[in-house]
């Protein structure tokens, strides 16, 4: 049996039949069908079931008021708990029903998602009559205006006009979702999800639209509320403005024998339409004993009774569940109609969502018997406005529509009383609610989960206030409604992530030479968005073996690093030198042109903050650099300085990190291979000292060449504009026996010498002194009472109490056994079931070492310092390695290396 | 000699190139321009043939030609500060590179992955925005109707590259 | 996400911003002659009122400039500080 009208449907396209299934079974849909309309119109009534009772569940409403028939999509990507009132038919489309819940469709969703940003001057939200009047309102003032609405096309007649007008933009499909703070609204545009398979793969199925707007209009019109009762749940049971609709959008009969039970007037112009397409209808019953009587009258010429002062007290259900039987207490008693369709309506709740989210208070009207906007979000720079009499509240209506929400319910029937469905909540539990001594709204939905699903109580939210109401014995004024927020209705994660997966997921930064790396496959590691090579392995070695190569190049002949995600920060301007001294701990204004000096800074509160180089590269022009991951927040921390504290120092700095690409050549052999290739240099000891600049001719190339270690060899830093950076690269390697190694090597060789990481062997609790680098605070400024930022701080008594974490080295005491990173430091042999384990400090930084012969280690210790040669256990997972204490510097402490 | 060593450069996009093109849209690189920044004047540096962005109150991007020269520092950095006593000059050419955007649809690519209102109405042209594009901080200046310049750091140049190829897709 | 008035730039997404916390907190004159306590207060305590705050930004993906707003904590509205403009 078809409830297929022969004619009519204004969405439809009957020339463009479709075939769906649910569960398998097939059913015949028309283009422009909702997944509800496809299943009403071939009578499958069952589409989900209760997720706690299993009681079978049908097609309630039209709308994003639907709050019982939801499905799981199985079809293309799949998709859980899709709303079948807003699911739009297309060849293919397959659903399974679900009890309540759905799953996440197995595998990688690979279709298109992404995002847009639009500026408008006035956005509207709903593209009704009201909203179009608004839209074109606004355009004729010469603005710019986006327009969403979350139907297939705007049914407006002047629609063709505001779409072709050029600084308007349309968004069907939209659904506004969220309005954040200062007009930021997020929509949800459903691209493609209607045309199944034929949808073009490169086109983004669903468009998450950021729309920044002056001013918001809100346009979005009603939703309909239901009115309980006892086995109000039953497939067969429905809005009856949503019925009405079926018959008009979709031309579909919801029912063949029917009642109707309304508490206004538009539900009794349903009723006469439901009675107008074909519905028998057994009797329409009012709440109201007052209704206008044009539409008694209506009703009447048509031969369908009508009832004043009726309620539905119960229905009965097949053996299926399904609505057989509907009771109507009338001023005659309670009376039994067999039926198949009963469409009730409580009122029209306005559609205030985006009103409430945006910080709108809302208010009930007894006028409109329901919550309207009251007082407007405070922030005036940012106007909303609400147009349209739905939304408003001034219905116009003859005859007011009631405040009625539910009848008197005995306490045996209140747990058949359903308040949300898709919940499984009910009246019971708003009564144990109370009973519980839960008054506030906020409270009880919590207590009930009632309008905490899917539909996010935009079904039963406002009925629920109602019901709490009359439980509470309390006007509904002053209960109030629970706060909207965002979003409107659910949005998948894939639309969330965009096109922000993947490769594209966060920026990966290379520098110069990063073909180079590619070319000769070397495993990269990430140090935070840059990639940098992590070692070069020969054929067949692993990564401990090629590690230990490497660190041997450089310990004993020479090795080349890609050296160039440094950060680099130019610093210009007469008190540059200044400056640095109040940003340093060290004295940096009496370096000369042509030298470079370590730094350290601290944070105001005395804690390490990055340390790097300063190179003097004229009178007022200056090269920093600092490490890689806080190449940003130096340059932050410098203008920050500059410019609240400091503005009348004459100081301007300038990011040239990737302007440079830096060759660090390193090892005894390093002064060779650059006499080599830079013959016009001098690079004797005496010529070209440690700690000293020099621009060269390099192979060719301009390059600044710095001569700087971090290995304790001899070494040199080669800075080239970073267009030569590959040239430069390539010269170097081939200038003859010279190891490319990564940061794995760097890390063993700087680790050797005791030289820590900041951000690795510091966690922003650690001190210079704490470090073992009380000589980088300048003694000259110390002396003459000079502020610099974290001095004040390191001078605190806390900060010098002597049980203070200090770095310092650790060896395993059989001299072979690895120390894993991380380690916490116990006493030697401690119980380690004996929980909590009383813990001393942690290991920061472990390698295995060629040089040492020995893996080691540098750890936080308290007190270490005080602690040299005394034995601990560095507990991994459990497993614990006797280790010794010794000083942070264990290699070459005399420095007797860096002269090669 | 200079020819060769010129001949030595690359693009932060190495031997790739940026070259998308729809019926209403091309994207293309332009590596090896000079740039230069100056900060410390609120008056426009002016270097001939050049493109000069103003990025801050006293902060601007000189976009000029290639240059020839094989140096620490372009030439136009260096005449610009011999006449800008005072500025800050430092030459970012290979700091940050250009991509060109023009036709209608240049303004709805970049509006995938960007905050920022660039209607001509609000950014004229010679104007120039500075913001966040597909998680780079990126400056856009416009110098026609439906032309943009994008500068972007040389590190972020494939990521934004990438990106651009497919952000493009639905306007090819 | 809120939108700041850059006071070069014009109105801009948050996410080009980094917040500075309570404006109007000056670096004293001389650290060293405030005792620990005192310093301590400069160091960590702030102002945290439910309502009117004057607060600092810098346009960090901008023109990097530092400037004060009055943000509302409750509503988020976000006026300039006038007082703030004039002091620049
Ligand atoms: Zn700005």
């Amino acid at each position: 049996m078809s409830s297929r009208l022969p004619t009519g449907g204004t969405r439809l396209d009957r020339s463009r039949p479709v075939t769906i299934s649910i569960d398998g079974q097939d059913v015949p849909a028309f283009v422009g069908d909702t997944l509800a309309s496809a299943l009403l119109g071939s009578d499958v009534r069952l589409v989900s079931a209760g997720i706690y009772s299993g009681r079978p569940r049908g097609v309630m409403g039209v709308g994003a008021e639907e709050s019982n028939a939801f499905v799981q999509v199985t079809s293309g990507p799949g998709e859980p708990m899709v709303r079948a009132t807003e699911l739009e038919v297309h060849e293919g489309l397959s659903v399974e029903r679900i009890a309540g819940r759905g799953w996440l469709p197995e595998g990688i969703d690979h279709t298109r998602y992404d995002k847009v940003w639009a500026h408008c001057e006035v956005l509207v939200v709903g593209g009704g009559e009201a909203g179009v009047t608004a839209a074109l309102e606004a355009a004729a003032r010469g603005v710019r205006v986006v327009v969403c609405d979350d139907r297939p096309a705007l049914t407006d007649a002047r629609a063709g006009e505001l779409v072709s007008h050029p600084d308007v933009r349309v968004l069907t499909r939209t659904t506004v979702v969220g309005a954040h703070d200062h007009h930021h609204l997020v929509a949800v545009e459903r691209r493609t999800d209607h045309l199944g398979d034929d949808a073009p793969p490169d086109v983004a199925r669903r468009r998450l639209w950021h729309v920044k707007a002056a001013e918001v209009v809100l346009a979005t019109g009603t939703q309909e509320r239901p009115l309980v009762f006892p086995d109000n749940d039953r497939p067969g049971v429905m809005l009856a403005g949503a019925a009405a609709t079926y018959v008009r959008r979709y031309g579909v009969l919801p029912g063949h024998r029917g009642v109707v039970w309304v508490a206004h007037d538009d539900g009794l112009a349903d009723a006469v339409a439901l009675a107008d397409a074909g519905v028998e209808l057994l009797v329409v019953a009012d709440v109201r004993t007052t209704v206008t009587p044009a539409l008694a009258d209506a009703l009447a010429e048509r031969g369908v009774p009508l009832v004043l002062g009726a309620e539905v007290v119960g229905t009965d259900g097949d053996d299926d569940g399904f609505l057989y039987r509907v009771h109507l207490r009338g001023p005659d008693g309670v009376v039994v109609h067999d039926v198949d369709l009963l469409a009730v309506s409580g009122g029209l709740n306005p559609a205030v969502q985006l009103w409430s989210q945006a910080g709108g208070k809302l208010a009930w009207s007894t006028e409109a018997a329901g919550f309207v906007p009251a007082a407007p979000p405070p922030d005036a720079a940012y106007p909303l406005s609400v147009v349209g009499s739905a939304l408003t509240g001034a219905t116009g209506a003859v005859t007011a529509p009631a405040t009625f929400f539910c009848g008197d319910v005995d306490d045996a029937d209140a747990a058949r009383v359903y308040l949300d469905p898709q919940r499984d909540a009910t009246l019971a539990d708003v009564r144990h609610a109370h009973l519980a001594g839960l008054t506030s709204v906020e409270h009880v939905k919590r207590f009930t989960t009632i309008g905490t699903a899917s539909d996010q109580g935009r079904g039963f939210g406002v009925l629920t206030v109602g019901v709490l109401a009359q439980v509470l014995g309390r006007p509904v004024t002053e209960v109030g409604t629970t706060t909207y927020r965002p979003p409107y209705t659910p949005l998948p994660f894939g639309l969330l992530a965009g096109r922000d997966r993947g490769a594209l997921s966060d920026p990966v930064r290379v520098t110069a030479m990063h073909d180079r790396h590619l070319a000769a496959g070397v495993p990269l590691e990430d140090v935070g968005q840059w990639k940098r090579p992590w070692y070069f392995p020969q054929r067949g070695e692993s990564m401990h073996d090629a590690v230990l190569r490497e660190c041997r190049a450089v310990r004993e002949d020479v090795g080349m690093m890609d050296a160039s995600t440094l950060g680099k920060i130019v610093c210009h301007g007469a008190d540059v030198g200044e400056m640095l001294d109040r940003v340093y701990t060290g004295l940096m204004s009496s370096l000369k042109v042509g030298k470079v000096r370590y730094g350290v800074m601290c944070s105001p509160d005395g804690m390490v903050a990055d340390d790097g180089t300063v190179a003097r590269l004229s009178d007022d022009e200056w090269l920093l650099t600092t490490t890689t991951g806080n190449a940003a927040s130096v340059l932050d921390t410098l203008e920050e300085w500059q410019q609240t504290e400091w503005p009348d120092l004459d100081a301007r700095f300038t990011s040239v990190t990737e302007q440079w690409a830096v060759v660090a050549l390193a090892g005894p052999r390093s002064r060779d291979v650059l006499a080599g290739l830079a013959p016009d240099l001098d690079v004797s000891a005496e010529g070209f000292a440690f700690m000293e600049w020099r621009d060269a001719t390099v192979a060719g190339l301009p390059v600044r060449v710095m001569r700087i270690s971090f290995s304790g060899e001899l070494a040199y830093e080669l800075h080239v504009p970073a267009a030569w950076g590959g040239a430069l690269w390539d010269a170097v390697a081939s200038a003859g026996g010279v190891t490319p190694y990564g940061t794995e090597t760097m890390h063993v060789l700087r680790a050797e010498k005791g030289y820590p990481i900041v951000g690795q062997d510091t966690d922003g609790t650690v001190t210079p002194v704490d470090l073992g680098m009380a000589w980088a605070i300048s003694p000259k400024k110390v002396r003459e009472g000079r502020d610099f930022v974290g001095a004040r701080s390191l001078v605190r008594d806390e900060s010098n109490r002597p049980d203070r974490r200090h770095l310092v080295g650790l060896v395993p005491v059989d001299g072979s056994t690895a120390i894993a990173e991380g380690s916490q430091l116990v006493d030697a042999g401690a119980d380690l079931a004996a929980v909590p384990v009383p813990m001393h400090g942690h290991v920061t930084s472990a390698y295995a070492s060629v040089a040492l012969g020995t893996p080691f280690a540098l750890a936080l210790l308290d007190g270490g310092r005080d602690r040299l040669g005394e034995e601990l256990d560095a507990v991994d997972l459990r497993v614990p390695v006797r280790v010794r204490v010794t000083e942070p510097v264990p290699y070459d402490p005399e420095g007797e290396r860096r002269d090669g | 000699m200079t020819a060769e060593v010129l001949a030595l450069r690359e693009g932060p996009l190495g031997t790739e190139r940026l070259d998308v093109s729809g019926p209403a849209l091309t994207i293309v690189d332009e590596p090896f321009r000079t740039l230069v920044d100056v900060r410390g004047t609120t008056t426009a540096p002016v270097v001939d043939g050049a493109w000069t962005w103003r990025l801050g109150p006293d902060w601007w991007l000189v976009d000029a030609p290639a240059s020839d020269a094989v140096a620490l520092e372009s030439p136009v950095a260096t005449s610009l500060r011999s006449a800008l006593p005072g500025a800050s000059v430092v030459d970012v050419s290979s700091l940050r590179t250009v991509f060109v955007l023009t036709g209608p649809d240049a303004r709805a690519v970049l509006a995938h992955g960007c905050s920022l209102d660039l209607d001509p109405r609000v950014l004229p042209v010679g104007a120039c925005v500075q913001g966040m594009l597909a998680q780079a901080q990126v400056s856009i200046g416009r110098t026609d109707a439906d032309a943009l310049r994008l500068h972007v750091r040389a590190s972020f140049a494939r990521h934004l590259a990438a990106w651009l190829r497919d952000a493009s897709v639905e306007y090819l | 996400m809120l939108t700041l008035p850059c006071p070069f730039c014009g109105p801009r997404d948050e996410t080009e911003f980094g917040y500075g916390g309570e404006a109007g907190v000056a670096y004293p004159e001389r650290p060293a002659d405030l005792d620990d306590a005192a310093w301590a207060e400069y160091l960590f305590l702030r102002a945290n009122p439910r309502g009117w705050f004057t607060e600092r930004w810098v346009h960090r993906a901008g023109c990097r400039q530092w400037f004060t707003v009055r943000r509302h904590t409750v509503t988020n509205e976000v006026v300039p500080d006038a007082a703030a403009q004039e002091v620049r």
